[in-house]
């Protein structure tokens, strides 16, 4: 009984260890990442996931997903402080004043848009990194072996067959 | 940690990565190897390496990228031609002063097409080094229509 119950714990890990997807990525219209793990679209919680044995590309990747979705709704922001400002200059009467209030709102808008895709992009760079790495470490690393994981969120033997 | 730096140091075949940055007008896409910048003719020798659909996914993307920077110089040019129009003053009292639209117009309209073309060649590279990587992403198929460059069964008679 002990020996069967080692022998599909045993089983179990290996099919855990070897569901490792290739991931790929394609940005859609509005530049937003889409994932899909070998050829099948995917969220990116899920791709968080599969990376769970390679703890320097997952939190590069989760991490880089948070920021561009911080930078995404900071451009959003951006957008309509600009065209807020604009409709608020439409509707005035055109005096000097107008012009200098629509001018400080449109530089704030555009100073919040240049901060959001900075910070957009970063994350973009740091998803890419992710993956990358995960594939490579995934595809070409010599995973045949045992070995000691230590980190604050595992701690243990892995095995790798 | 220990098994990922053990296993970091291992390379057999060359496996490729992208770097895409901005630049002043249009994007670069760098090709790197390892910790080199591949030139143009070493990358077209490693995809046409491996099989015809990679070197035309790279194909694809490098005439996307022209198409990008000549719709780039474009927008370049109509902002130029924009801010020149307004900001000089003889132009004001005669007849061209409804060439404002248009130049606008054209502006958003060379924009939005170059940023089309800029994320294909950027989805159409990253499609290339994956194949190139991994082999095709996506399930192979067979039953296509029209699909002759790989054939299931194939003899071939030679005199």
């Amino acid at each position: 009984m002990r020996k069967i119950f080692y022998l599909l714990l045993f089983f179990g890990m290996l099919n855990e260890l070897k569901a490792q997807g290739t991931v790929t990525l394609k940005e859609n219209i509005f530049n937003n990442n889409r994932f899909k793990i070998d050829g099948q679209e995917a969220k990116a919680p899920e791709v968080a996931r599969l990376m769970a044995n390679f703890e320097s590309s997952q939190k590069n990747f989760m991490e880089g997903h948070k920021q561009m979705r911080i930078g995404s709704g900071i451009l959003i922001l951006a957008t309509g402080v600009g065209v807020a400002g604009l409709i608020d200059y439409l509707n005035s009467n055109g005096t000097q004043e107008d012009v200098n209030t629509y001018l400080l709102i449109s530089g704030i808008g555009m100073g919040t848009g240049i901060i959001g895709g900075a910070i957009r992009g970063k994350g973009k760079k740091r998803v890419e990194t992710g993956i990358s790495e995960y594939n490579y470490l995934k595809d070409r690393s010599d995973l045949n072996q045992v070995s000691l994981q230590v980190s604050p969120a595992k701690f243990g033997l892995v095995f790798n067959f | 940690m220990v098994f990922f730096s053990n296993a970091a140091f291992c390379q057999e075949t060359p496996y490729l990565q992208l770097n895409i940055r901005d630049n002043f007008l249009t994007q670069k896409i760098d090709f790197i190897e390892g910790s080199k910048v591949l030139s143009k003719l070493e990358i077209q020798q490693l995809m046409a390496s491996v099989d015809p659909e990679t070197q035309d996914l790279y194909q694809r993307s490098m005439n996307q990228g022209k198409l990008n920077s000549v719709f780039a110089i474009g927008g370049l040019a109509t902002t130029v031609g924009t801010f020149v129009y307004v900001l000089s003053p003889q132009q004001q009292s005669t007849t061209g002063s409804n060439l404002i639209w248009p130049l606008v117009i054209t502006n958003a309209a060379f924009g939005i097409l170059s940023g089309v073309f800029k994320r294909n060649a950027r989805n159409l590279a990253r499609e290339a080094v994956d194949s190139y990587n991994f082999g095709r992403s996506d399930a192979p198929v067979y039953f296509e229509e029209n699909r002759i460059d790989q054939p299931l069964f194939s003899y071939i008679i030679r005199f």
